[in-house]
């Protein structure tokens, strides 16, 4: 159940991220999005297919800091700060807004922020990369340098879009709007950068989520698997990665609207993070697995305390979704 | 139910904890499959046992295609079991180890079938990943034996 429910919302991540990247090229080419669907995949396969873990990692991560031109842009606008702070109080938005419009987004950016998948990512990155107990504090470092970053960066675009569009009572329904108010503030090469940062984003996270369909299930069914062998010797796992792309460029031919799949994915990781969350804490725990390291009881107070939050998350994300039928 | 501690010689091993869903690594730290089911050896049916008799043991652990069966119920006839006789069993712990490589395992030919046959055959698909191969601690015990 629980590794079904993971993998389906994985694959529909994966979907919806090669749908992103495909969306991007379509700003930089004006060639319809489709037409860049199976170049997306093909790309994010041969990827997987050669490129050494590390390098992948990186190259993504670092690339994908080009997304910070968005909060260059933002300051740019130079908007008024506290109007800006107060429309990101609940309930004190625009009155066209209802307050379970608000509530269905925070869980859905909730929900985006950390998807199962970047459980299984991460934790299976430690083993490619051959981490001890020394890299613990490097992951903790990224933690907490990478999740405030990637938070400020949501709120750039947000407040990006806030400022720009929100006068004009545009409201944001496909990617090159949010690129307008970019263009307005920094011009060419402002937008460049950015759609450099968003392909080199989605093309990273389409990597992660294609690379966590594999671990999942390979891991489940006790196969080999891992970018430290060479493909041949962890066969099962990429030929289940090469199922799950072909899957995703199924889908997306449809002509199924990529921004969609993207916001019912989100929901529904929220929805199945104490799935997730829950047995990584009963692991923390036992001693026969972690020796020395298993959690105290400090530790697995504050890890209640979140558990709480994120059941609220994951019990409000299906009747939001219903009531504020996705957002609109 | 574990009394296994280290200091005692005898090791008392709960099967439905220690040993199913376990993950099976082969003897260069391979993974093979997980443990699915157990073989025991034969318990008369239908007839009194006599006192003396010694409790069946161990004689395979059984991998195969479970997850339809455990969600509708039921189980996968035995010829779709894959058996690794418990003698190859080298350690038990959060992992099982085995003594034998995995190619010489029926639970692998999945494994070596695509290998032969699909990921193979796709250029690049026996390329080393440089360095990284080497070095990486789940490969340790290639390099030692």
């Amino acid at each position: 159940m629980n590794l079904g429910a993971s993998f389906m919302i994985n694959l529909m991540t994966l979907t919806a991220e090669i749908g992103g990247v495909a969306l991007a090229l379509q700003l930089v080419s004006s060639v319809s999005y489709l037409l860049w669907v199976p170049f997306a995949a093909l790309a994010v396969w041969l990827v997987i297919w050669r490129v050494k873990f590390s390098v992948m990692e990186n190259v993504a991560g670092l690339v994908g800091l080009c997304l910070i031109g968005f909060a260059v842009a933002l300051f740019l606008l130079n908007p008024d700060w506290s109007e800006l702070g107060r429309q990101a109080v609940p309930g004190a938005s625009t009155g066209t807004e209802k307050v379970s419009t608000y509530w269905f987004y925070a869980v859905a950016l909730f929900g985006a922020a950390m998807t199962p998948y970047e459980v299984f990512f991460f934790s299976s990155g430690a083993v490619e990369e051959g981490w001890t107990v020394k890299d613990l504090a490097r992951s903790r470092a990224n933690v907490l340098v990478g999740f405030p970053l990637g938070g400020l960066l949501s709120l750039a675009i947000a407040g990006c879009a806030a400022v720009v569009l929100l006068p004009q009572f545009i409201s944001v329904t496909a990617l090159s709007q949010v690129m307008l108010p970019v263009a307005m503030a920094g011009g060419k090469v402002l937008l460049a950068l950015i759609i450099v940062g968003i392909v080199a984003a989605t093309a990273g996270a389409a990597l992660e989520t294609t690379l966590s369909a594999g671990y999942t299930i390979a891991q489940f069914l006790g196969w080999p698997w891992g970018k430290f062998r060479p493909p041949a010797q962890a066969a099962r796992f990429h030929l289940l990665m090469i199922i799950c792309l072909i899957v995703g460029i199924g889908t997306l031919m449809t002509g199924v609207d990529p921004i969609q799949v993207t916001e019912i994915s989100v929901v529904f990781s929220a929805v199945a993070l104490p799935l997730t969350y829950l047995p990584i804490l009963i692991v923390a725990n036992d001693p026969e697995y972690m020796g020395e390291h298993v959690n105290g009881q400090a530790l697995n107070g504050t890890a209640l305390i979140y558990l709480v939050i994120i059941l609220a998350a994951a019990l409000a994300a299906i009747p939001l979704l219903i009531i504020t039928g996705a957002g609109r | 139910m574990t009394a296994g501690s280290e200091d005692q010689a005898a090791r008392w091993l709960d099967a439905q904890l220690h040993l199913l869903d376990r993950q099976v690594l082969d003897v260069h730290g391979v993974p093979m499959a997980v443990v699915d089911d157990l073989e025991l050896s034969d318990v008369p049916v239908g007839q009194q046992i006599p006192i003396d008799t010694p409790p069946p043991v161990i004689t395979a652990l059984l991998s195969g295609p479970v997850l339809a069966t455990r969600i509708f119920g039921g189980r996968p006839p035995d010829s779709r079991m894959q058996r690794t006789p418990w003698a190859a069993v080298a350690e038990v712990g959060v992992v099982i180890k085995l003594a034998v490589d995995q190619d010489t395992r029926d639970a692998a030919w999945t494994e070596r079938w695509v290998r032969d046959n699909v990921i193979g055959r796709i250029p690049g698909g026996r390329h080393v990943p440089e360095q990284e191969q080497d070095d990486h601690p789940q490969n340790e015990e290639r390099g030692r034996s």
